[in-house]
């Protein structure tokens, strides 16, 4: 991993999960991740449904038990706390959901599930207090003032979201997960959420982990992105320097799969056969090799190490070198 | 060139116990022999309902035609009785569902769905249909060998490519996609998008395509129609829309989407929220929503205004170009 002057705010380790099966053996769904994110600094974690980008999320938020792995928050492992030093991470550790249809309580107010951290974590002496806080917040994210006394079911998408955005604010957190926040929602909203949540970053120095399969806005809102495939990251480096210089075939797949408004139609399309593998029982060596056109037998054998082959860009294959041929080759077509 | 199909007027309500959703509000569309228009909006500007309408399977009792009429070929589907209802469907006209989780019948083989509308409506033998069922999965690149397997055993992007099957079984000479990769991952959407470039091309088959993602029209549609709360607001050649648009919506949806090249700019937000049909605006269904908005938008309805040969618009308030032109 790169070698930075600041600290970071969070430190993943080696992270695993493994899931037993009942009947199959194991399901690998993180396997061996190791990341960092620095203080007001949004890492975009991309890749396809079942790569694990949202077990990662809920790892880092003690929402799933970790199988091995360390998740440093200021320099102090997280997992494995309990009692009151577990609350104290949790109020500077929030996340948002993907779908606020499912995630906010059909049986309560917008203003009693924007209270309950407060009353969780006994913030607000009198009611007064709490109901000022309530307001602030609401406002923050610009929810009407009516908006509280409703029931979600009352509210759209865009109102929905922006009350899991202000719920996830309540304790002044340093660091939010957001995961797939704007998937479910209309571009003219969604495009409200992400300059929203491009204020409040700079407003409170927040770190983000931005979980997305949307290639478009992860790169408008990240500062670095890590490119994962069946459990384990290929690639990460910042975001120019991923689009412009990829050096994973998979993320070279990926980044030319997005269908683009491109009026003279010049892009050039590099099509994967087959579907992501099974996660039950991985193969040994490389995981993309089944569907890479560049394997060759050491791929089948070996897994690559995620190693740093430029300052700050990471990436995890044999080929590479040959993989940044084919990316210049196509550019200069 | 013929046109193929034609919606003139058309005004689709749904009433139901909670009041009356104005779904699709006077649309005028011609789809030509070949041709591969698009269909862009947000949830609810009536995408789906036009389409359905085509095939006339509106939810009866509940879906209302108020005004105007489908041609298909000249003729009514709203006329049209049960028999040539059912020989259009699947065999003239046919749909790719968005979810291919749910329109795909669990307890058939996925062989047998695709034999069916090819005995159906090419009175094949049941053994020379498995012939062409294989073949059709061949085209799509699925195993023959998976005929006899049940939708449960397929991935979301196989099971929409056994859809995909299906629907061109008959070589419809009309195929309407409803959002036919939202719900597949982007490498497998590659797979699909080439997939039905390639048959486009190769069958001349007409196309609809309904999405609210402007990238996957850019590539596969030659024209794109933009629709808000049940009206269209822009038409034109993709080319003509996307890099000159006039109505302020469509530069809304445009400046809305983050770019994977290029600066990054802040998103230009619409504000508010997609107009609810039960209870939509006078004029301009747009007006609370737009930004230049002027007094004529909300009292009077605009209607498409000729830009250039091939580009519409429907807006009081457009921008006039430096030569003075709208």
């Amino acid at each position: 991993m790169a070698e930075n002057n600041t600290q970071p705010l969070l430190e993943v380790k080696n992270l695993k999960k493994y899931f037993k099966l009942k009947t199959k053996g194991t399901l690998h769904a993180v396997d061996n991740v190791s990341f960092n994110i620095l203080p007001g600094e949004t890492v975009g974690l991309v890749g396809e449904s079942g790569c694990g980008k949202s077990t990662v999320g809920n790892l880092l938020m003690k929402l799933l038990s970790t199988t091995e792995g360390e998740v440093r928050f200021k320099g102090e492992n997280i997992i494995g706390t309990k009692g009151a030093k577990d609350m104290e991470f949790r109020k500077k550790m929030q996340i948002i959901f993907q779908d606020p249809f499912s995630s906010l309580n059909p049986q309560k107010t917008v203003r009693t599930i924007l209270a309950e951290p407060f009353t969780i974590h006994k913030l607000c002496k009198t009611q007064e207090e709490m109901n000022k806080k309530i307001e602030y917040y609401a406002a923050l994210v610009g929810l009407e003032e009516y908006v509280l006394d409703k029931f979600p079911h009352e509210l759209d998408g865009g109102r929905r979201q922006l009350v899991g955005i202000a719920r996830a604010l309540t304790l002044s957190p340093e660091f939010i997960v957001c995961d797939e926040p704007v998937s479910s929602l209309d571009v003219s909203i969604q495009a409200n959420i992400i300059n929203l949540l491009m204020d409040l970053q700079k407003k409170f120095n927040l770190s983000y982990l931005f979980i997305s399969h949307d290639l478009s806005v992860v790169r408008h809102i990240s500062n670095r992105i890590a490119v994962m495939y069946l459990g384990q990251i290929v690639e990460i480096a910042e975001t120019d320097e991923i689009f412009n210089n990829t050096l994973h075939p998979y993320s070279l797949a990926l980044l030319s799969a997005v269908p683009k408004i491109d009026l003279d139609n010049k892009s050039q399309r590099i099509i994967l056969n087959g579907d992501v593998p099974n996660p039950i029982n991985p193969p040994s060596g490389c995981r993309f090799a089944a569907r890479c056109w560049m394997a060759k037998d050491i791929c089948k054998q070996k897994s690559p190490v995620l190693t740093e082959v430029e300052p700050n860009h990471c990436v995890a294959c044999h080929f590479y070198k040959e993989s940044r041929q084919e990316m210049k080759k196509r550019n200069t077509q | 060139m013929a046109s193929l199909l034609e919606i003139k007027d058309l005004a689709v309500a749904y009433k139901t116990g909670h009041g009356t959703s104005h779904a699709v509000n006077g649309i005028n569309l011609t789809i030509n022999n070949g041709e591969a228009l698009g269909l862009v909006g947000e949830t609810g500007a009536g995408k789906t309902t036009i389409a359905l309408s085509t095939l006339n399977l509106l939810p009866k009792k509940v879906g209302h035609i108020e005004n105007g009429d489908i041609l298909f070929k000249g003729k009514s589907v709203f006329q049209m009785n049960k028999k040539e209802l059912a020989d259009m469907r699947g065999n003239k006209i046919s749909m790719i569902f968005q979810n291919p989780l749910t329109s795909l019948n669990p307890v058939f083989t996925i062989g047998e769905q695709i034999s069916m509308v090819l005995r159906k409506h090419k009175n094949l033998s049941k053994k020379e249909a498995r012939m062409e069922s294989e073949e059709l999965l061949k085209m799509v690149g699925i195993a023959k060998s998976r005929y006899d397997d049940y939708p449960n055993q397929f991935s979301g992007g196989m099971r929409q490519r056994v859809g995909i099957a299906a629907a061109l079984a008959c070589n419809p000479e009309l195929l309407i996609a409803d959002e036919p990769t939202t719900a597949l991952d982007v490498t497998i959407q590659a797979q699909i998008l080439e997939l039905m470039k390639k048959l486009q091309h190769e069958n001349s088959t007409s196309l609809l395509m309904i999405t609210h993602n402007l990238g996957i029209i850019s590539e596969i549609c030659e024209k794109v129609a933009v629709m808000y709360a049940g009206c269209i607001v822009e038409y034109g050649t993709v080319k003509e829309v996307f890099s000159n648009p006039k109505h302020w919506y469509t530069k809304g949806l445009l400046g809305a989407i983050p770019k994977l090249e290029g600066e990054r700019e802040r998103l230009t937000a619409i504000h508010g929220n997609v107009a609810n049909a039960q209870d939509l605006p006078s004029g301009c269904k747009f007006h609370p929503r737009c930004d230049q908005c002027i007094d004529t938008c909300k009292s009077e309805v605009p209607s498409l205004i000729q830009i250039s040969d091939d580009h519409y618009a429907a807006c009081w308030n457009m921008e006039v170009n430096a030569n003075g032109r709208k």
